[in-house]
């Protein structure tokens, strides 16, 4: 083996050292061992190249074939002890051999075999090194195998920050109670490790929490008796306050019944005439009896205190009725909202089911949706949203004296407009627009039957004109 | 210049001039020429191969004019008795009327004899050649007769199968030196036969120098050093012939019936000494062994009814047998 060969060998051989021990990428790319095993196998061929000792003989036949003169220069040791004309005559013939030898490929004099090869493994091995250093490639950050999954996360993750700061913001503890029992159900999805069936029972879980906090707020509500305590105090010749509690506006309601206490409380207020009437007591009877039938016995018992009042025509004692009616009122209000947000968060939990595995559809779907703490913006439609969103109708924002047209309901068709809900479910208003229906039925067909809507959208459109399609019943 | 290079440059000149002296006659061979010079030198005995009319005996003949020698040749047939070429006592009558047997010695009693057509002989006359060939001197009844020095024995030989033709025996193969195939002439060589043995001139091939003075050769070529290393590899090489030996190639187990003898390794190495002095050298080199092997080996590598079979020839075995080996001296070098 040439000179070069062992030059070569000894250069990537350092150069594999250092990288070993500098890093790089010839360190990152190779195991360790194999760079350590070239690296002693050039080591090996070194030692047992320059540190194995050569005899004359050996160094004479080198040097035969490293110049190229086979036999031409009989060894050293075959001379030695001879002095005579041969010996004198072969020594000068093979200086002068020497002397025109081209003695650039006389370096290495051949070693043992075992060097060369060693030596020639190694360059293999320091080779290899290098060639896998020049074409090593850095890892690349782990790009996500499911981008849907991502996406989803990264959308849930948002929706699940928006309730966390509803906590804050509307110091709703039941909210926050849920939110501690359901924080591993949500980590798992915003962590996006979950395939789209594990999402999906994920997000069934967090629905079923979600429905079964909306029972429990609704088991003792004063919904039911809105209606006939709007009628006694419409007897009673209350009428802001029979109005909020027709449109079940609790907060309003409240606001009205304080206001009734406070002037009720006055020197020489009166305790209305018209709760003395016996109208009014019936009424007030039945809203009473209809609130112990909803669960709301303080309210109950406030209204039996304000009947008593109105009978005994006590101003202090109606003040005293209206006051506690108003915080129960207070109390309705609160978790009227409360309420209100869980249908918004069923509403996201649901949208997030529909538009599973079309990661463009949910984040877009779920950003249609307004967020629990939603603020107005300015300057924009849409901006504001409207905490009445469900179920209550839209407020106009316009001084009016609410009136009671009393009439007697007849046998004919009514009719009962609602404006559409994006928030499907049993809630929805019933209408009997049948007529209207058809109408907009076919035009449903076409959108679910397009091709090109995905998916998602497709099974939106479909439930939401299923949830407005008319019902017999 | 030293004496022994002087010498020596002598003995290549004198080499040179009897070569050169011979191509008068010869036209192409110079290969054969060569070896049978080397032969010479070494005093050993050639056995030519060869198909009918390659010049042969005009070659030996040649030789014995330039080296000043006295020549006889033999016509083998099968007839041929050993007193026919050794010699044998006749009665005759003296002066007086008195019958006495004398000695009259046969044509082996020369300096160069050569045995055409040795193989057509029976086994009892060719065996006849054996003590000549070896000891130099003929035993005829009882009586111990040396003969002329140097004494060489050229035969030819015909390598095409005839009928009534006796193969040589080992014995006797064993003492030829070399054995040569003699090859169809190129066309070049054979244009410039025609051309000289057509033509009206005539080649007169004067004498060199004479039998001692090739005897001189001799002796000075068995002066050249051979290194313990090389001599070692004649050995090996030599055993690398027999199928028994350790160092005897796959096809030498399968087709040698019994290896070269010790004499093969004698011949290799005298003639080795020649090659090298003529190529200039004061030693022996792997190369000229490699060179004269197979002229000294192929007629003493008994083939086996197997390779006659397969059609295995000895050349070709040696050819391996000397492959493998070169590869074995380089290895070792």
């Amino acid at each position: 083996m040439g000179f070069g060969v062992y030059a070569a060998a000894a250069v990537l051989f350092v150069g594999a050292l250092v990288t070993t021990f500098f890093g790089g990428a010839a360190a990152q790319a190779m195991d360790p061992a194999i760079l350590y095993g070239a690296g002693g196998l050039v080591v090996v061929a070194f030692a047992l190249g320059w540190g194995f000792p050569v005899t004359p003989e050996t160094l004479h036949r080198s040097m035969d074939r490293a110049l190229g003169l086979p036999d031409h220069t009989i060894t050293a040791g075959e001379r030695a002890g001879r002095d005579d004309e041969w010996s004198a005559l072969q020594k000068a013939d093979t200086l002068e051999r020497l002397r025109t030898a081209n003695w650039s490929r006389a370096w290495p004099l051949r070693r043992l075999p075992f060097t060369n090869l060693a030596a020639f493994a190694g360059l293999c091995f320091a080779l290899i090194i290098s060639m896998r250093a020049a074409a090593y490639v850095p890892p690349q950050p782990p790009v996500p195998t499911n981008l849907a999954a991502a996406a989803t996360a990264a959308a849930f993750a948002e929706v699940f920050d928006d309730w966390e700061q509803a906590a804050k913001e509307f110091d709703d503890p039941g909210l926050a109670r849920f939110l501690e029992e359901t924080a591993p159900l949500r980590e798992a999805l915003e962590s996006g490790q979950l395939s789209e069936r594990e999402t999906l029972l994920t997000l069934s879980k967090l629905e079923d929490a979600l429905e079964q906090r909306r029972e429990q707020l609704g088991v003792e509500s004063m919904e039911a008796a809105a209606e006939p305590m709007a009628d006694a105090f419409s007897d009673m010749q209350m009428n802001a306050l029979a109005a909020a509690m027709r449109k079940s506006d609790f907060a309003a309601a409240k606001a009205q019944a304080e206001k009734q206490a406070e002037k009720l409380s006055q020197p020489g207020a009166e305790s209305p005439e018209s709760a003395a009437q016996e109208s009014a007591q019936q009424k007030m009877s039945r809203a009473a009896d209809a609130l112990e039938k909803a669960g709301e016995k303080n309210a109950a018992a406030a209204m039996k205190q304000a009947q008593q009042a109105g009978e005994k025509k006590d101003a202090a004692q109606m003040s005293q009725a209206m006051q506690k009616l108003g915080q129960c009122m207070g109390r309705e209000a609160t978790r009227k909202e409360a309420s209100q947000r869980i249908g918004s968060q069923l509403a996201q939990v649901k949208m997030g089911k529909q538009c599973l595995g079309d990661k463009d559809g949910l984040g877009s779907a779920l950003g249609l949706l307004p967020k629990l703490c939603q603020k107005p913006g300015g300057g924009g439609a849409g901006a504001e949203s409207d905490p009445n969103r469900e179920k209550d109708p839209t407020e106009l924002d316009a001084s009016r004296t609410a009136e009671t047209v009393s009439g007697v309901a007849g046998e004919g068709d009514s009719e009962k407009e609602t404006l559409a809900s994006d928030t499907p479910g049993p809630e929805t208003t019933r209408s009997g627009r049948g007529a209207d229906f058809s109408e907009y039925q076919k035009l449903s067909e076409t959108a679910i039957a397009d091709e090109n809507l995905p998916i998602a959208y497709r099974e939106t459109i479909r439930k939401y004109f299923e949830a407005i399609r008319p019902r017999s019943d | 210049m030293p004496q022994l290079e002087q010498r020596l440059s002598e003995f290549r000149d004198r080499f040179q001039q009897l070569t050169a002296e011979v191509q008068k006659a010869i036209i192409g061979q110079d290969d054969i020429l060569e070896f049978t010079l080397m032969a010479l030198v070494a005093g050993g005995h050639v056995l030519l191969e060869g198909v009918p009319g390659l010049g042969k005996t005009l070659l030996v003949r040649s030789i014995s004019q330039a080296l000043d020698l006295t020549f006889h040749r033999v016509q083998f047939t099968p007839d041929l008795m050993p007193a026919d070429i050794i010699g044998t006592k006749i009665l005759i009558d003296d002066a007086h009327g008195h019958a006495r047997f004398e000695f009259s010695p046969g044509p082996i009693f020369c300096n160069m004899l050569l045995g055409d057509e040795i193989n057509r002989a029976t086994p009892k006359t060719q065996s006849a050649l054996l003590e000549a060939m070896q000891e130099q001197s003929v035993t005829v009844a009882g009586e111990t007769r040396h003969l002329r020095k140097p004494f060489f024995v050229l035969a030819t030989q015909n390598p095409l199968e005839m009928e009534g033709t006796y193969p040589l025996p080992e014995a006797q193969l064993d003492r030829f030196f070399f054995k040569l195939i003699v090859q169809y002439p190129s066309e070049e060589a054979f244009d410039r036969i025609l051309e000289a043995t057509t033509g009206s001139g005539t080649h007169e091939i004067r004498p060199v120098f004479d039998g001692a003075q090739l005897v001189e050769l001799g002796a000075l070529a068995r002066e050249v050093p051979v290194s313990a290393d090389v001599r070692r590899r004649v050995v090996r090489l030599v055993m690398a012939t027999h199928p028994e030996s350790p160092h005897a190639i796959a096809d030498v187990k399968r087709y040698v019936r019994y290896g070269a003898s010790p004499r093969a390794g004698q011949a290799c190495l005298l003639a080795s000494k020649i090659r090298a002095v003529l190529q200039g050298r004061y030693h022996v080199s792997g190369e000229d062994v490699l060179a004269i092997a197979p002229a000294v080996l192929r007629h003493r590598v008994m083939m086996s009814f197997e390779a006659q079979a397969d059609g295995v020839s000895a050349d070709a075995l040696l050819t391996k047998v000397l492959g493998e080996e070169s590869k074995t001296w380089a290895k070792s070098a």
